[in-house]
């Protein structure tokens, strides 16, 4: 619905209308790359999108009937013409176990820097293999200060593929830079690193906008880069058609820094629905 | 789909609203009756979805409205709250936006705001849509809306209420 043909400060009140999804082609274009560029931006749209997505489901409503055409006559009464039958049904995930088989795989790829990939590798490993008592993260909540070493990340929330955030580190990689990793958890085994790190455009750069897929055995990573950051999303042995969509939705989501739209989590439940679980 | 059917996929999200705007399960739900009784027996219905949802969003209003003016309530109640135009953001932590918090702020905001966040944030309505049911312009829904989140992000910042830290198993610090 807006524009910004000023082209004037990104203001609190634009954010939330780029949150809301009613800024126009450009303007959205134009929010997205300062947010991915600016910390402070990016850390106002997050707190505006977990903002939304709990009062998206903070509805509390008991079960709502079509009225009876006869309390026309009976309105002095509201009750007796309101609410029966149908139930609330209340969203639960549940928690499976993990699967605790170790994993070891040399993860070179002729089409990424080797030492990146075996470095995201290496720390998918260390949390997955012996998750429960690694555990430092709250159930689906991701801890400020986590966030605060790498504040231009997007994290985003997998619910709608039953991936629960059970993980969250920050972990050294060259020079002073450090990675933030971050761990889903699925409730038939699986289990999805997501790495990301600073990444700064260099002639070398292995990383492109577009994601780049390496896969060794049964183990498969999508990795791309977001403004200044890179991405890479690993699984082991989930469902190749599955892990696809999940990392082209991630993909996405990391360049625009948003929630995942309706669409999205449709096609997130039904790639799932559709998969087999992770074998152990 | 009949007009019976249509208002029965908006059931929950219009007690949403009523519930926002009286803070009550009864009279919210009677106030959904009210609406869909309106909606029901109206000869004529917009025959586009968005439209038909603005629609019955403002049916709802204006039920609640007209109790308002019967039983002689403060009108003030709706009138929003002024505001300074500056937008700064919010200098707040993400980890406290829980539920909970979220939740038992809410209810302390003044209607106005309770009212456009229940309108874009739980019932899905778009500005535009907001607009129409509120009859603003959608600038003034766009400005609503980010003072209303502001509010209750602060709310949220500055309330006594948060899930409790979690606890770090010694050994397990991080590098």
């Amino acid at each position: 619905m807006s524009d910004r043909m000023d082209n004037g400060p990104i203001t609190f009140e634009i954010l939330n209308a780029y949150v809301d999804g009613e800024l126009d082609t450009a303007s959205i274009a134009e929010v997205a790359h300062a947010v991915a560029e600016d910390g402070e931006l990016a850390h106002q749209v997050a707190a505006i999108s977990r903002l939304r997505s709990v009062l998206a489901e903070s509805l509390d409503a008991p079960s709502q009937s079509m009225p009876d055409p006869d309390i026309f006559d009976d309105r002095a009464d509201p009750l007796k013409a309101s609410l029966s039958g149908r139930s609330v049904i209340a969203a639960s995930i549940a928690f499976a176990m993990f699967m605790t088989g170790s994993i070891l795989v040399s993860f070179l790829d002729r089409n990424l820097k080797a030492d990146m990939m075996q470095n995201a590798w290496l720390m998918h490993q260390g949390w997955s293999i012996d998750a429960p008592a690694q555990t430092k993260t709250q159930p689906g909540f991701i801890n400020a200060d986590y966030i605060k070493a790498l504040p231009e990340a997007y994290i985003p929330d997998l619910t709608a593929a039953r991936l629960t955030l059970i993980h969250t580190s920050v972990k050294p990689i060259s020079g002073n830079s450090k990675a933030l990793l971050v761990g889903y958890r699925g409730t038939r085994g699986c289990k999805i690193s997501l790495t990301v790190f600073p990444a700064p455009n260099s002639p070398i750069d292995p990383l492109g906008e577009e994601m780049s897929l390496s896969t060794h055995g049964n183990s498969e990573a999508y990795a791309w880069r977001a403004g200044s950051l890179g991405y890479v999303i690993m699984s082991a042995g989930m469902d190749s058609l599955r892990f696809r969509t999940l990392a082209r939705s991630v993909h996405r989501t990391s360049r625009i820094h948003l929630p995942f739209d309706s669409q999205t989590r449709l096609a997130l439940q039904k790639s799932r629905d559709k998969s087999a679980p992770c074998p152990a | 789909m009949d007009t019976e059917r249509r208002i029965e996929t908006y059931l929950q999200r219009l007690y949403g609203y009523a519930f926002s705007l009286t803070r009550d399960q009864h009279r919210s739900e009677d106030l959904v009756q009210e609406c869909a009784l309106r909606a029901l027996s109206a000869k004529k219905t917009p025959t586009d979805e968005p439209a038909f949802r603005a629609w019955l969003f403002r049916i709802l209003k204006n039920a609640f409205l007209d109790r308002l003016r019967r039983n002689k309530t403060a009108i003030a109640a709706m009138e929003d709250v002024n505001f300074s135009p500056v937008m700064e953001f919010w200098q707040g932590e993400e980890r406290f936006i829980t539920a909970l918090t979220v939740k038992i702020e809410m209810a302390k905001l003044p209607l106005s705001q309770r009212e456009i966040l229940t309108l874009i944030d739980i019932s899905g309505l778009s500005y535009a849509e907001a607009a129409e049911t509120l009859g603003i312009p959608t600038g003034t829904v766009m400005s609503r809306i980010s003072r209303a989140r502001r509010a209750l992000l602060e709310a949220v910042e500055s309330s006594n209420i948060h899930e409790l830290p979690v606890k770090k198993k010694a050994g397990l610090a991080l590098k």
